[in-house]
C-alpha cells in the first residue's frame, strides 16, 4: 500500500513537472517575433563633424550608422562606427570651453568612419533604422515607428548653441519625438522658432 | 611697423593662447560678480554641484570667430573685414580663393558650426564680452531648499532640462542673476 502511494506521488510530480516544463519551452513562444521598437532616445544622435554624440555607450565599432546632415537640401550618408572617442581634434563638441558642458553623464562620443562629412557640417545620426531616408523637398523622412506617420528632422541656432529635433510630422509642431542641445561657447543669432 | 599676418591655421593657435575665454568667476564685472558669487554660494550651500564654464569672452577671439565665418563662406569679400586694434591679420591674400581658403582654416580650428541655411554669423559683442554673462551646469539630485535673496527659501527639484525649472530661475532671479531659456548653461544680468 505504501508502495502505491508513493507510486502515485511519483507519476503526479512527474506529470507536474512535464507541465512547468512545457509551459516553458520554445514551442510556447509565438511563431513571429515582432520587430524591436524604435527607440529615439538610444538609437538617434548629433553630430558635429565626423563625431557623433548618442546615449547608447556600447556601440562597437563598425557599427552602421545612417547620417541625415543638415544641409539645404538634406544629405543621407552611410558611415560606421570607429570607436569612441574623447578626443577634442576628432570631436569639435569637446573642444576646449564646450567639452565639459556637451559630455553630459550616458552620452558617449564616437569617431565615425566612410563619412563625408565636412569639420563644419552638422546632423544627426541614427544607428539601425528600420529604413533609409529618403529626402523629399530638401528635407529627409522616414517612419521611425512605424506608424504610417514620417519623421522629419530639424537644427536651428539659439544664442550659445545648436537644438537638433525629430518630430513627427511637420518640424517645429507639437512636441518633438527627440532633441537634443550642443553647446557651442561662442555667441550666435539665434534662429529656431520662438 | 610689423607685417601683417595672412589668415590661416596661425591665427587659431594665436588665439588659443592670446585670446582665450576666461572660466573664472574673478573675471565678470561688478555688480554682476558679486551677484552671481552669492547665488553660487546659495546653490553649493542648498547641495547643488555647479560647474562654472565660460564668464568672459574675449573681443578679439569673437572678432577672428566673426570674420573668418564671413569670409570663409562667401558671405563677405575679405576687403571688407575690419581692422581690430591687437589683431594684425590679414584677411586679404590678394586673391579671392586663397582668401576663402585662409579663412575656412580657421573655420575648422576654431571648430565653427555652420547650421544650415545660416547667414548669421558668430556674433562680435554680447553680454559675455563685458562680463555679464556666465555658463554654468548645475545638478543636484531629488530636492533641495535654496536660499533667495532675502534669505526665505525655495524648494526646488532636479529637472534634467534647467531651461524648464521655472523655481530655479525665480531663485537666481532674486539674485539679479537671470536664465536665458534657450541655452542651458546660460545665465546673465537682463536675461539675454
Amino acid at each position: 500500500m505504501a508502495i502505491e502511494m508513493r507510486s502515485m506521488k511519483a507519476i503526479l510530480h512527474a506529470a507536474i513537472v512535464f507541465l512547468i516544463v512545457a509551459s516553458c519551452s520554445p514551442a510556447s513562444e509565438p511563431a513571429q517575433k515582432t520587430a524591436a521598437p524604435f527607440e529615439f532616445n538610444k538609437q538617434i544622435g548629433w553630430l558635429h563633424g565626423p563625431c557623433l554624440a548618442i546615449a547608447a555607450p556600447e556601440l562597437a565599432g563598425g557599427t552602421p550608422v545612417t547620417l541625415v546632415v543638415a544641409a539645404e537640401p538634406q544629405k543621407v550618408q552611410q558611415a560606421r562606427i570607429q570607436g569612441k572617442t574623447e578626443s577634442s581634434a576628432t570631436c569639435p563638441a569637446l573642444m576646449e570651453g564646450r567639452g565639459k558642458l556637451n559630455a553630459k553623464p550616458g552620452i558617449a562620443f564616437y569617431a565615425l568612419g566612410a563619412a563625408d562629412v565636412a569639420p563644419s557640417d552638422m546632423g544627426f545620426g541614427i544607428v539601425m533604422p528600420p529604413a533609409t531616408p529618403t529626402v523629399v523637398n530638401g528635407i529627409a523622412q522616414i517612419d521611425f515607428d512605424q506608424d504610417g506617420k514620417n519623421e522629419v528632422f530639424s537644427s536651428c541656432s539659439t544664442r550659445e548653441g545648436i537644438k537638433f529635433a525629430v518630430w513627427t510630422g511637420k518640424a517645429y509642431e507639437g512636441d518633438p519625438r527627440w532633441s537634443a542641445y550642443h553647446y557651442l561657447d561662442y555667441d550666435l543669432t539665434p534662429t529656431c522658432p520662438q | 611697423m610689423m607685417p601683417k599676418t595672412k589668415s590661416g591655421i596661425f591665427w587659431v593657435t594665436w588665439a588659443n593662447a592670446h585670446a582665450k575665454n576666461s572660466t573664472s568667476v574673478e573675471d565678470l564685472v561688478e555688480p554682476f560678480k558679486a551677484n552671481v558669487k552669492a547665488f553660487i554660494k546659495a546653490l553649493q550651500d542648498a547641495g547643488a554641484k555647479v560647474d562654472v564654464g565660460t564668464t568672459t569672452r574675449s573681443d578679439k577671439r569673437a572678432y577672428l570667430f566673426h570674420w573668418c565665418w564671413k569670409i570663409g563662406l562667401g558671405k563677405a569679400k575679405a576687403s571688407d573685414a575690419t581692422a581690430m586694434a591687437g589683431v594684425d591679420i590679414e584677411w586679404d591674400h590678394g586673391d579671392a580663393e586663397k582668401s576663402k581658403k585662409g579663412a575656412k582654416e580657421m573655420i575648422d580650428g576654431f571648430g565653427l558650426a555652420v547650421p544650415s541655411a545660416s547667414t548669421n554669423p558668430p556674433a562680435l559683442n554680447t553680454n559675455h564680452t563685458p562680463g555679464k554673462a556666465i555658463d554654468m551646469d548645475i545638478t543636484w539630485t531629488g530636492t533641495i531648499k535654496i536660499k533667495k535673496k532675502d534669505r526665505t527659501e525655495e524648494s526646488v527639484a532636479f529637472m534634467a532640462d534647467v531651461n524648464k525649472n521655472t523655481k530655479l530661475h525665480t531663485v537666481g532671479a532674486s539674485y539679479e542673476v537671470k536664465k536665458l531659456t534657450t541655452d542651458a548653461p546660460h545665465w546673465s544680468h537682463d536675461g539675454h
